[in-house]
């Protein structure tokens, strides 16, 4: 199967091509394949991956011959399974306005349900399954394609690969065909962690079967990023120190840690946050143009930027971020309890719920301009952008009250929710006086498109069956975004520095305000 | 949908219908900015219900055109141009989309100039579609001078003798016919019955096919194979029914038949039924006609060569 095959624009599903489909949109429709999920009973499966599966079926876009395989320890049984992705289809229906299931992209997954229950260090799992798959690939022409979706907790991957090796499942059933393995995150825990991973999974699998996920990077604004900057002259000149004072990039959440403490304890904001979702955001704000939009081109110029990036050295980490956790306040209306009190959270607890850092991009195009990053959870709003603040003019030719109303112009890129990009520039109040004040200009992404934006986990799977690596993180980069969190792990171990506390419904601690004070810079409030 | 404010005038000018969108758009300082991204022209004769069209854009939700401005054209040579104009906001998320309704009944000399009307009222630098509620306009119509596509609905209009009349305004300006659009969950399922394990072989191999349907239909549809076909002989069948192919090898066919709101599809080998299937089709309300339309602004040489192959076969008999 070649490897390209409908991302240039050819039916990756060869029964398509043919003059009677032309113009059916099903030139990004999938070959025929068994999509085989470690840890089905869990909440991704039936949150994200079911729903998007369903989805692509609505669209077309999975082939009468897609199998959806759990596997899991949880002993679920075919008509089990079959009935609680059911289940999660009708969930996600309901979520949409006026939802209802498409039963006939239901009719055709239906058949296609099955179930291996079973340890995933277990081999006799692994041979079971690979009768499945057989069985499969027989009656319900699967046609040796193979999808393995890793969506246990990561202290499974490397033992559900390692038994796909040694069951011989790791490469597809016939030449010509595929099998791929699709990694959630987090990819490690650490640089060492990530690279033993790395490295564990290699000896099965070649890095292009790899397919490493960051869901960020399914979401259209984030790959709207590209399309602003690469398809507009506009922009680009100004994209640099020549005229960008400094950079801020945010990912708020006003959620808590809800029902996820387990996980987050160990994780922290950082793991959680910043090593994956805010660098790519990064990576992408900061990356040279590339030659074309292959993922190789991608990838590399990514790789680059992210190698740009100066590690703080354990001073720096001390100076140039601010750590902190969320105490109890009122947000939305709502009196929410702090860090300490949710449930599953230690007493004494030093997760992170908040980080705020200044990092520096070494190169030419980025050297002086600090970028400023924060990410937090319980802050006043779910909000992700990117912000550039631009140079002041070099000379005003107002008189200094004229212009007291008036801030430097801004280019936010909003990434969500309302995705969509603000211009903010001086402007004449109306009356005699010349007065400028700062007014902003919208652009909502949603209202100028009729076209629905695909889910992000929509969008990736498909990208996985079609062979499409660009929007997942080729080893290299999780490499880089590990070095530049890895100091930060190492000072916080060797010094313990206390998560400070900020009030839930605050846009953080005084400290994060500090830092940019330093500066002569504030935060934006988004 | 908010309303945020409405005007109208019997005996308006252009210049005071501009005006009032100016004025009740500085009403609310939501819809000081926003983000605009086509303009719906509408036209129909006396018979069109400006508040249906309305209510049939209005349904598409947040997708809506950033301004639709219906024209009900009155017989009569006496000059006429009434003019409504309503300033609606739809909240969405944080933030409000801003929607123009403009409705002008106009009659007189003025009709025959419609360009000159329009112009002034279409968003600068963005998209123009035109939506023909009945008839077909003429190629020379001067308002096709301010529009980038054109929708028509075919089944009524013109009907398979107004494909010949179709095709020459298609020479001027892309064309979305709701007739084509309500065959696709048809083409949609073949293409569902070809990845079948078997099936696709058939595809390469067909040397006869029949089409069903009303006359337009049937036309459309023989268009359409005729065109990505070429060779293959096809039969129309009129026996009443809805649009339906049947595509033929040596022993195996392959029919798909559309039905009210579904699509039944088969596979008989020999004499033998290998396989069938029937599935729900959504219905093809005008709601959901517009919004494929506008979704389609590219162009789509499918529909062209299916319009081309089926106007020259109707004009050769
Ligand atoms: N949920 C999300 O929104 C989300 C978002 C981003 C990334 N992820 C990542 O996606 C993966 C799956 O997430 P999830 O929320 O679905 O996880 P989950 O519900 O905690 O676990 C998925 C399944 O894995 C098995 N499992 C749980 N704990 C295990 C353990 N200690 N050892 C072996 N198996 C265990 C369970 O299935 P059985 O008991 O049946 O074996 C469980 O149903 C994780 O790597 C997570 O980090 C999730």
């Amino acid at each position: 199967m070649d490897a390209s095959a409908g991302v240039l624009g050819r039916p990756a599903d060869d029964a398509l091509a043919h003059p009677l489909f032309e113009g059916l949109g099903v030139d990004r429709a999938a070959s025929p394949a068994a999509v085989v999920i470690f840890g089905a009973s869990g909440d991704l499966t039936s949150r994200k991956l079911m729903p998007a599966l369903q989805a692509l079926a609505s669209r077309g876009q999975l082939s009468p011959g897609t199998a959806i395989v759990g596997v899991g320890r949880t002993d679920l049984g075919d008509e089990g399974f079959r009935r609680q992705m059911r289940q999660a289809v009708e969930a996600a229906g309901g979520r949409r306005p006026g939802g209802k299931v498409d039963e006939q992209a239901w009719a055709q997954l239906e058949e296609g349900f099955r179930y291996v229950a079973g340890g995933y260090d277990d081999l006799a799992t692994y041979k079971r399954l690979g009768e499945v798959l057989e069985d499969l690939d027989r009656d319900h022409g699967t046609a040796g394609n193979r999808l393995h979706y890793l969506s246990t907790p990561p202290g499974v991957f490397s033992a559900v690969v390692h038994q796909l090796g040694a069951a011989g499942l790791h490469h597809p059933a016939r030449g010509g065909q595929f099998c791929r393995v699709v990694i959630e995150k987090p990819f490690g825990r650490d640089l060492d962690s990530a690279r033993r991973l790395d490295h564990e999974l290699h000896e099965v699998l070649e890095e292009d079967q790899i397919y490493r996920i960051d869901h960020y990077l399914g979401k259209e604004t984030v790959q709207n990023v590209l399309a602003l900057r690469f398809a507009n002259t506009i922009f680009e000149p100004v994209w640099s120190r020549q005229y960008v004072d400094s950079v801020q990039i945010t990912v708020a959440e006003s959620e808590g840690v809800g029902h996820r403490a387990g996980f987050y304890e160990q994780a922290g904001a950082l793991r959680d946050i910043v090593q994956n979702h805010l660098l790519q955001v990064l990576a992408l704000t900061v990356m040279e143009p590339p030659a074309s939009m292959s993922p190789t081109g991608i990838r590399n110029e990514k790789v680059k930027a992210l190698d740009a990036v100066d590690v703080l050295e354990p001073h720096e980490v001390l100076s140039d971020t601010v750590r902190a956790q969320y105490g109890g306040g009122w947000l939305g209306g709502e009196d929410v309890p702090g860090y300490l009190e949710e449930d599953g959270v230690a007493p004494d607890s030093r997760t992170e719920t908040y980080l705020a850092m200044r990092l520096r991009v070494d190169n030419w195009r980025w050297a002086g301009v600090p970028f400023y990053l924060r990410t937090g959870k319980r802050l006043p709003k779910r909000v992700t952008e990117v912000a550039l603040e631009f140079s002041r003019v070099p000379h005003l030719p107002f008189a200094p009250t004229q212009a007291v109303q008036l801030g430097p112009n801004a280019l936010v890129l909003r990434i969500q929710p309302d995705e969509g990009i603000t211009l903010r520039f001086g402007a004449k109040v109306p009356g005699q006086a010349f007065d400028v004040r700062t007014v902003s200009m919208d652009f909502s992404y949603g209202a100028a498109f009729l076209e629905e934006a695909p889910e992000a986990y929509e969008r990736l799977l498909l990208d996985a069956l079609l062979g499409d690596p660009t929007l997942f993180i080729r080893t290299d980069e999780v490499e880089q975004a590990w070095r530049i969190a890895q100091p930060l792990l190492e000072t916080w171990a060797e010094k313990p520095v206390l998560p400070v506390p900020y009030e839930a419904g605050t846009w953080g601690p005084v400290e994060a305000d500090r830092l940019l004070e330093a500066d002569g810079r504030r935060w934006r409030q988004p | 949908m908010v309303t945020v404010g409405t005007w109208r005038d019997d005996a308006a000018s252009m210049g005071s219908v501009l005006h009032a969108l100016d004025d009740l758009r500085c009403r609310d300082h939501r819809g000081a900015v926003r983000t605009s991204f086509l303009t719906l022209l509408v036209v129909g004769d006396a018979a069109i219900e400006v508040d249906d069209v309305f209510d049939t854009v209005h349904g598409l939700g947040e997708h809506q055109p950033s301004r639709v401005v219906a024209l009900r054209l009155l017989p009569g040579d006496e000059h006429r141009l009434a003019a409504r104009v309503g300033v609606h906001l739809l909240p969405r998320g944080n933030q409000c989309l801003g929607i123009d309704d403009v409705a002008l009944e106009l009659s007189g000399e003025v009709t025959a100039h419609l360009d000159s009307v329009v112009e002034p009222l279409t968003l600068p630098d963005l998209p123009v579609v035109v939506w023909c509620r009945k008839d077909h306009p003429d190629p020379d119509d001067p308002l096709l001078q301010t529009a980038d596509h054109l929708i028509v609905d075919s089944a009524l209009a013109g009907g398979r003798a107004g494909l010949g009349h179709l095709q020459r305004l298609r020479r001027r300006v892309q064309v979305s016919d709701f007739a084509w659009l309500r065959l696709l969950p048809l083409r949609r399922q073949l293409a569902m019955v070809a990845r079948r394990p078997g099936v696709r072989p058939v595809l390469d191999h067909v040397s006869a096919a029949t089409v069903g349907g009303t006359a337009l239909e049937r036309s459309l549809l023989a268009g359409w194979l005729a065109d990505r076909l070429p060779g293959v002989a096809i039969d129309e069948d009129d026996r009443s029914g809805g649009p339906s192919i049947v595509l033929a090898t040596g022993e195996v066919e392959v029919t798909v038949t559309q039905a009210d709101a579904t699509v039944t599809a088969s596979v008989v080998q020999g004499d033998r039924p290998a396989w069938e299937s029937t599935i729900g089709a959504l219905p093809a309300t005008t709601e959901a006609l517009l919004a494929s339309a506008l979704l389609q602004l590219r162009p789509d040489p499918v529909f062209d060569g299916a319009l081309a192959t089926a106007a020259r076969r109707s004009d050769g008999g």
